[in-house]
């Protein structure tokens, strides 16, 4: 008994161990989630300010088709949204205000357009035009916005830009996946998009750098940018094992001189609230300050570490960058950042970026209208690769033909000198699918290439247009895709010679994007009221038209006969048969009335009928 | 005598005891057949208009949204349709805040705020879709009614009306048959228990008129003939903030909390039509438990499945807690019914809690217990 119960027991045990090894090895196989946490500070050329969170989870061990099994910091609602509806990449970006190309620089994360965007390279596996709707509306419910509007009538298939941003071998992507984008240009961006964009947090806003996430404070701001970033990125070089990265950012743009005529600055007045310790669950938990090449100024505590770094905002310029360890940092640190001047003065000579634009409006009137883009090009002597995009609305009627390219406000009349390489155009078609412009471009050294194309506007349907249709319809950024400009693209730029066809794109990894500003457009606006007016006056014609029409046509008109002389005159000359049926006729009408004396209107009717019949039968015999 | 499901149901198994008083049991079942019978509460506020100039209805609907919440429906519960962002809006001077009083001692907005649907999403078509459950089959979970027929539902609206209509967006109407006949196919659905539909709008008694279906409760704001008015404006904000009949709902509202014993009887009788400057309606016709019956909370707040107690209780020792009967009365799990019920029941309640965690948590300490066990045994057939 005693020896069974020791087997018993043993057995129970060896299995205990098997089962805690086993668990142990899986363990060990699946790195756990990497989550790191940065805040990057930088005071820009016209006194406002810059602050760019970045948060970014490494789920290890990523497959593609294969379900995640265990959720540690990666977000689940993300990972089970990414893996129903067969996502390779996916980006969404909600932004509100206007990037200052001109004096801010390129931005930290590319997606810069006013409004809410959203793109995604998706597996093709028979339903992705399903499973690319789906992901709006899912998209739309977990972060409290309208993406579900991102319909047929939106979606685009980019053809040369939004290339992915992980790693990407290129016939792969072409045969097994394909690209959706989708934008909202009108879309309002509030607490309520930032709420559930901060429980994806693996510490949500009660630690570390997310606890300065206050809405009071980013929503009071020139320009603000909210955004995550799903895609592969690689373990090793050969890309073998890959990850799947989360990016979540929050970029805004404050203005200090607003309030003070100064720039100083800190943490407590940038935020509302001050800095807590580093989020427990972070790898690593840093704040960086971007120090200005020039300037009397003086930061408060002295940073643990300063290093240098390209920022990748404009031609490779490392930077000084002041760097805390929130690891280290005391709680309550008070960071601030004082200027020693009386008041800000404006820097009239932004350094500009190599590339920015702008588009505007031309023409007159509600029946037709043009769209010109002024691109520039300021680098004073490399021709520059870029990729123009652009997506109009289908009630805007887009003519190829008037596509004009001027350079420095000059017609070419050249091919050779004509800066478009490619280009791909998509017309519209009404309430299904948006024009589309893509241009494969090079724009000669320091240049103004203008691009301007003339359209027709639509009489929209009056149940099309918004319910504040006066407004106007917004119109979404064009975006320019170019990249870093290195040595490694120089070389290959002189080697290439315009004669060979090769594509530019290959020459080139697209990682900055300039947005255009978005546009509003007035298309003529119905008098809502008309379907009211349309009611009562074809009422009116009806009531007048058709009523007088059905007697017309119902009743019989006869001559008046009076029945004094007339009669008298006609009974002598009558003969008898027509005397017997006049009387047939009034007993008729006597036997009718006594026989019912509750008749309907309708009988009535017919008998008075008959009787009339009777008695213009009388007439025609009297005649 | 409802604190939780679990406590219902001793309750009722307790009402057979022959050793209690007959006054005591015929409290008992008048409390029982007063309750509520919902076990879970839902919430649908609306506000139909758009423009900055409407502030004030989406500072009713946040308030109402706030209400709901504070008093325990979770936003997974809320369906809330705003016309428009106020909030971000440009002309807002405080960014990221809707207040409802000049005073602005409460920012609506918060850090936490969930809308479901908004701006151009908020139409007839979504709403009756949302009522009825007809969506669209990729429709999220949050901007979907999920109620059942045991769902207590509150239907806020506010927004611009007229007789026997109210505005969505200043493009399109609901009138009241519309609004009548989908509560009718709710019915037929399933899909709720009670409701209790509240309208701030002029003339919004009318819009309450057509309904048909049993167990809706409605409340208006004003008469036929007779506009809403605002309360107050702030003049930073340079609109008006909030309307009355809201304005004075809240004022009650804002007394309650979850344990509140305070019925919508009570909260009638709190409308005073010289403050409300028109007259408020109620349409209980429809409705089957008398109004002095039925808790506020039935609608406003949540079922609780657990309830704080404001005294220590202790667990390890039961038996010295039945002797104890000074510490019974303080309890507050009481809602209904006599205390004396509540001794037992709440404390077969916590009884079953300790006993629940005691078995989840042994299946660790066996594992445990088994690998030392094992070890030990190893450890003494190697010797």
């Amino acid at each position: 008994m005693f020896k069974n119960m020791r087997n018993y027991l043993q057995s129970l045990f060896l299995f205990t161990l098997v089962f805690l090894t086993i668990n142990e090895i899986i363990a060990e196989s699946q790195q756990p989630d990497k989550f790191k946490e940065a805040l990057t500070i930088k005071p820009l050329s016209d006194g406002k300010l810059l602050t760019h969170f970045q948060f970014s989870v490494k789920h290890y061990g990523y497959k593609e088709g294969v379900v995640f099994s265990h959720y540690n910091f990666f977000p689940r609602a993300i990972g089970q949204i990414f893996q129903t509806y067969n996502v390779r990449e996916l980006h969404l970006t909600f932004t509100q205000g206007r990037w200052n190309y001109e004096d801010w620089g390129y931005p930290f994360v590319p997606s810069a357009g006013t409004g809410v965007e959203l793109w995604a390279w998706l597996w093709k596996d028979g339903k992705l035009d399903e499973n690319w709707k789906s992901l709006t509306n899912a998209l739309a419910g977990l972060f409290c916005a309208s993406l579900n509007f991102i319909d047929d009538t939106i979606t685009v298939q980019p053809k040369l830009s939004f290339r992915p941003e992980g790693p990407f071998n290129e016939t792969e992507l072409t045969e097994r996946a394909e690209l959706r984008y989708g934008s909202l240009p009108h879309e309002n961006v509030c607490t309520e998009n930032l709420t559930p964009w901060i429980k994806l947090l693996p510490c949500k806003s009660t630690s570390g750098i997310a606890s300065l996430l206050n809405g009071h404070k980013l929503y009071d701001s020139n320009f603000h940018s909210m955004s995550i970033h799903v895609q592969p990125s690689c373990e090793d070089p050969d890309c073998i094992n890959q990850q799947l990265e989360i990016i979540q950012t929050v970029s805004t743009v404050i203005d200090p001189v607003r309030n003070s005529g100064k720039r100083d600055w800190s943490l407590n007045k940038v935020f509302g609230r001050r800095l807590s310790q580093a989020c427990p669950l972070a790898e690593e938990s840093n704040l960086e300050i971007i120090i200005p090449e020039n300037g009397d100024y003086k930061i408060i505590p002295d940073a643990d570490d300063i290093i240098q770094r390209s920022m990748g905002d404009t031609v490779d310029v490392e930077k000084k960058i002041a760097v805390y360890n929130l690891k280290k940092i005391e709680p309550d640190t008070e960071l601030s950042m004082i200027w020693n001047e009386d008041q800000f003065e404006y820097n009239f000579n932004p350094v500009q970026p190599q590339i920015f634009a702008h588009r505007f409006f031309t023409g007159y009137g509600q029946e037709r209208g043009g769209i010109k883009v002024n691109i520039f090009n300021k680098s004073p002597n490399i021709s520059i690769p870029i990729i123009y995009y652009d997506v109009i609305p289908w009630y805007l009627k887009l003519y190829l033909h008037t596509l004009k390219v001027q350079i420095n406000g000059k017609n070419n009349k050249l091919d050779a000198d004509n800066p478009i390489k490619d280009l791909y155009f998509q017309p519209a078609v009404d309430r299904s699918r948006p024009n589309v412009i893509e241009a494969e471009m090079l724009l000669p050294p320091n240049s103004l290439t203008t691009l301007s194309i003339k359209f027709d506007k639509v009489f929209l349907k009056y149940t099309e247009h918004p319910p504040d249709a006066n407004r106007g319809f917004d119109i979404g950024s064009g975006v320019i895709s170019t990249g870093k400009i290195d040595d490694d693209f120089l070389s290959n730029l002189t080697n290439m010679s315009l004669a060979t066809k090769k594509s530019l794109v290959e020459y080139m990894h697209f990682s900055i994007r300039i947005y255009t500003e978005t546009l509003l457009v007035s298309l003529p606006t119905p008098d809502f009221s008309m379907p009211y007016n349309v009611i009562t006056l074809t009422c009116t014609v009806i009531a007048l038209f058709f009523g007088s029409m059905f007697n017309l046509i119902t009743r019989s008109f006869v001559a008046f006969i009076d029945a004094g002389e007339e009669k008298a005159k006609k009974k002598i000359d009558s003969d008898e048969s027509n005397v017997q049926k006049g009387e047939e006729r009034d007993f008729d009408g006597e036997n009718f009335d006594s026989d019912k004396s509750n008749v309907q209107k309708e009988e009535d009717r017919d008998f008075d009928r008959e009787k009339t019949k009777l008695e213009a039968e009388k007439t025609i015999a009297n005649n | 005598m409802c604190f939780s499901c679990l406590s219902e149901h001793l309750a009722v198994s307790d009402c057979g005891d022959k050793s209690l008083a007959e006054t005591d049991n015929e409290a008992v079942v008048d409390g029982f057949f007063s309750r509520g019978g919902h076990t879970n509460n839902w919430a649908v506020l609306v506000c139909t208009s758009r423009f900055w100039f409407n502030y004030r209805h989406i500072a009713n609907t946040l308030s109402m949204y706030r209400t709901v919440k504070r008093l325990g429906i979770p936003d997974s519960n809320i369906v809330l349709m705003l016309a428009d962002d106020v909030a971000c809006n440009p002309r807002n001077v405080f960014p990221a805040t809707v207040f409802n009083n000049a005073g602005r001692y409460l920012d609506l907005y918060g850090d936490n705020v969930e809308v479901d649907y908004r701006g151009y999403e908020v139409t007839v078509e979504n709403f009756i879709r949302v009522l009825t459950g007809r969506v669209a089959p990729d429709t999220p979970r949050s901007k979907r009614l999920l109620s059942d027929d045991r769902s207590n539902i509150l239907v806020y609206m506010t927004g611009h009306g007229g007789n026997e209509f109210l505005k969505f967006q200043d493009a399109e109407e609901i009138s009241s048959f519309d609004l009548a006949d989908a509560f009718e196919q709710m019915w037929e659905k399933r899909r709720y228990h009670e409701i209790l539909f509240m309208i701030d709008t002029c003339q919004a008694n009318t819009m309450y008129s057509q309904i048909y279906s049993p167990n809706i409760l409605a409340t208006g704001s004003s008469e036929l003939g007779e506009n809403s008015y605002s309360h107050h404006m702030d003049t930073d904000i340079g609109v008006a903030v909030i309307d009355r009949f809201t304005y004075y709902n809240l004022e009650f509202l804002e007394k309650i909390d979850m344990q509140s014993k305070s019925t919508l009887q009570d909260l009638f009788d709190s409308y005073d039509p010289s403050l409300i400057h028109s007259t408020p309606g109620v349409r209980s016709d429809l409705f089957r438990r008398p109004l002095d019956k039925v808790l506020v909370t039935d609608f406003f707040g949540s079922v609780q499945n657990v309830e704080l107690m404001g005294q220590k209780y202790n667990l390890s020792n039961s038996e010295t807690i039945i002797d104890n009967t000074t510490l019974s009365p303080n309890m507050t799990t009481v809602k209904e019914g006599p205390i004396k019920f509540e001794k037992t029941t709440s404390r077969n309640f916590h009884l079953f809690k300790m006993n629940s965690r005691q078995t989840s948590s042994s299946l660790p300490q066996f594992i445990i217990a088994s690998i030392l066990f094992g070890l030990l045994i190893r450890w003494v057939s190697l010797n």
